[in-house]
């Protein structure tokens, strides 16, 4: 009875979990701060790849 | 030399006060040790600093490096005395060491992001290096705070002419000071941009030893501060001159020490944990308490939370104690209750709220003896009725109009959701990251539903403690002045963790890809990777703000950058630069090592002015184009050309630089002087 009533709490944990990530990956900024972050990535990702040729 | 007494100032420094420390190992903890040793480490610069620099006005490399060699040899000497001694120091901290190596060999996820925590401070420590100081408040009143006690070796008011320079006078200055102290003996401010970092060091220590109080198991503990780490503000603001982290991460290692104090602990098995008589732990958290009261306008809010915290704890005690006597020894109990009450005043003002006030008291009290109000210029009123006057009844900054039409409640949380095309280091829409909102936020009302049923005391009291603060601390939706609540997230996930152990790899999983997350995105766009190839192709003195032009405020500051660069190059010790207008910064008008003077020379008339000038010997001056100051050396320079017959006439002003806006003139007093 014990283990089952940490199942469900372990299942609505999780479920809250879940709605957090939804909600916080959606959010309208999002895709702006990723497309910043790929930006940036990508520009380090030059970086190294210049400075490894340059060697 | 520079980097060597450096070196070895820090480590007597600290290294003596772990000595120290060492003797009361049965009781601390080793991470409460090494915070207790920071504490301690930091408490002396910061009483040297002061000693030297409000009583003597020598606040100059050489005697701070005696003063602190001195009081460290004599810390040593004293922990070597009968009783104390090192043996047994390299054991603990090596089976320490292999100790928590062995919990991460043995769980992969715990590896990969203590391996990503690695990373993380290497890149800290490389970007620190490698970029001066270009936040936004660090060259506004932060770095100039450094610059005019390096310039005087005094710690006293500057003219206040200008704005800023009334808040340069007025804010507390203990984290300043531990800024001065990394550029004094180094001579150059390569890693003064590193400092809060350490704290950052600290909180994550911190959050451990808190979290193993709290019986969380050691795995999980470490889960718990390495979790808290992973905080975009947090990252973000370990490179810069800010002091948020210094004043979250203080708040956490006084509540750490308090805990000791908990009578919830009394009946531990291995007696560590809980202070009984000992003084030591209060007495710790009396001076993080203190640092933090110095260390920003905030401050008190701290102590009188800390100080309710701590009572809470001695009449929690009290009542505990109490019991049991009543029902072991029947006696006079008015009689006991005075008694009681007595010794908990006697602990509370010798030990804790003293060394506070020793340590943060002296910025609130010259305030109150210059300004009439100890934290002036704020305007504080209960019901209509002003109990210190000030200028301003709120914070001056407005909050954005978003925030203003949101509730409390709707304003963090529309703020965690890093609502923000990046992050930045002074948050404002920038949340904690993913990690509080999707993991922290859930456990935070998972375990205080647990703790209140298994009436886990101790959680309860810092759960209480961290909560309360938050709530009542100004602006809370703003991130970078509550990083304190993020270590309760870390507990209450380590708690989470614990309990489901039977299903903790899905938790994990969801950690591990939070942290990655973080880690790939915690990047600002002040610092981008084509600067950072630029600058490790630059010499040292080539690296300055103007080079970097970050993103911040390059579009204020743009115009400024011809003569920063000017003055980085040119101005060496002993020079004294005068500035005739309100620059942006105060901070760009110093070299890298602070060893040049700045002063604000205004005057009504040139004669006035020129007087000014030669009694502050000055060197160089800073002047607007057509400018009063820029017309008047004109008309000199005019006049002077007028007697090209004279032999021997020389003119004082010489233009070293000029650009569209502005003039750096080379100035010498001892050439011919018109108006003499």
């Amino acid at each position: 009875m014990k283990k089952r009533g940490k199942e469900i709490l372990f299942i609505i944990y999780i479920f809250t979990v879940l709605i957090l990530a939804v909600i916080y990956f959606t959010v309208p900024e999002r895709e702006i701060f990723l497309e910043n972050q790929i930006e940036w990535w990508g520009e380090m990702l030059g970086v190294l790849i210049d400075s490894i040729n340059s060697k | 030399m520079e980097i060597l007494t450096y070196l070895l100032i820090n480590l007597l420094l600290f290294a003596s006060w772990y000595a120290l420390l060492f003797r009361k190992r049965e009781l601390l903890r080793l991470s409460d040790r090494l915070a207790g040793s920071f504490i301690l480490g930091l408490t002396q610069i910061i009483v040297t600093e002061m000693l030297l620099g409000v009583v003597f006005r020598k606040l100059f490399p050489k005697p701070l490096f005696i003063l602190n060699i001195f009081i460290s040899f004599s810390v040593l000497i004293f922990a070597l005395s009968p009783g104390g001694g090192l043996g047994g120091i390299y054991s603990e901290i090596r089976d320490s060491a292999s100790r928590i190596f062995r919990i991460l060999r043995r769980d992969a996820v715990l590896s990969c992001i203590f391996i990503l925590f690695l990373i993380s401070i290497c890149w800290i420590i490389f970007l620190g290096y490698l970029f001066p100081s270009y936040t936004w408040d660090a060259l506004w009143y932060h770095l100039p705070m450094v610059g005019y006690i390096s310039q005087s070796g005094a710690i006293q008011e500057i003219p206040a002419t200008y704005f800023i320079e009334q808040f340069i006078n007025i804010f507390p200055k203990n984290i300043e000071l531990f800024f001065l102290w990394n550029t004094i003996f180094l001579k150059d401010d390569a890693i003064i941009d590193l400092s809060q970092f350490l704290f950052t060091l600290i909180g994550v220590l911190t959050v451990y030893s808190i979290a193993r109080k709290l019986k969380i198991n050691e795995r999980s503990a470490v889960y718990s501060a390495l979790l808290f780490f992973f905080t975009p503000i947090l990252i973000l603001q370990s490179t810069t001159n800010y002091v948020d982290i210094a004043v979250s991460v203080l708040f956490l290692v006084a509540l750490n020490f308090l805990l000791y104090n908990s009578p919830a602990n009394s009946n531990n098995n291995d007696g560590r944990g809980y202070s009984g008589y000992s003084r030591t732990p209060i007495l710790l958290s009396g001076l993080a308490t203190g640092i933090l009261l110095g260390s920003k306008g905030s401050g008190p809010l701290f102590v009188i939370i800390l100080t309710a915290a701590f009572m809470t704890q001695e009449l929690a005690g009290y009542f505990s104690r109490n019991k049991l006597l009543q029902s072991t020894q029947p006696g006079n109990v008015p009689d006991r209750i005075n008694s009681r009450i007595k010794d908990v005043f006697i602990k509370y003002l010798t030990f804790f709220i003293l060394p506070a006030l020793l340590l943060g008291g002296y910025w609130y009290i010259k305030n109150w003896v210059i300004y009439g109000s100890p934290v002036y210029p704020m305007e504080i009123s209960i019901f209509n009725f002003t109990i210190f006057k000030g200028l301003y009844s709120g914070i001056i900054d407005p909050s954005p109009e978003v925030i203003n039409n949101l509730s409390f409640l709707q304003r963090p949380l529309y703020v965690w959701q890093d609502r923000v095309k990046y992050y930045l280091y002074d948050s404002r829409f920038s949340g904690f990251g993913p990690l509080w909102f999707i993991l922290f936020l859930p456990s935070l009302v998972f375990t205080a539903i647990y703790a209140t049923k298994k009436k886990e005391y101790n959680f309860l009291f810092i759960s209480a403690v961290l909560a309360v603060t938050f709530i009542l601390y100004p602006r809370n939706w703003n991130t970078r002045y509550v990083i304190f609540i993020v270590g309760l997230g870390a507990l209450s996930f380590g708690m989470v963790l614990e309990y489901f152990i039977e299903r903790e790899k899905v938790l994990k999983f969801f950690a591990l890809l939070l942290v990655v997350y973080t880690f790939l995105f915690s990047n600002s766009p002040c610092i981008m990777p084509e600067k950072v190839r630029e600058f490790i192709h630059l010499p040292a003195e080539e690296r300055t703000i103007a080079r970097l032009a970050p993103f911040n405020l390059d579009l204020q500051a743009r115009q400024e950058y011809g003569y920063w660069i000017w003055i980085s190059k040119n101005l060496s010790r002993g020079e004294t630069l005068a500035y005739t207008f309100e620059p942006l910064f105060h901070s760009p008008l110093w070299n890298r090592e602070f060893s040049n003077r700045i002063v604000i020379t205004k005057a009504d008339n040139f004669s006035e002015w020129l007087k000014s000038l030669k009694e502050e010997n000055v060197t160089y001056i800073l002047a607007r184009n057509r400018s009063m100051e820029d017309k008047w050396i004109m008309k000199e320079r005019e006049a002077l050309k007028s007697l090209w017959w004279v032999k021997g006439v020389k003119n004082k002003f010489k233009t070293v630089y000029s650009d569209e806006n502005y003039k750096i003139i080379r100035f010498s007093a001892v050439a011919t002087n018109l108006h003499e």
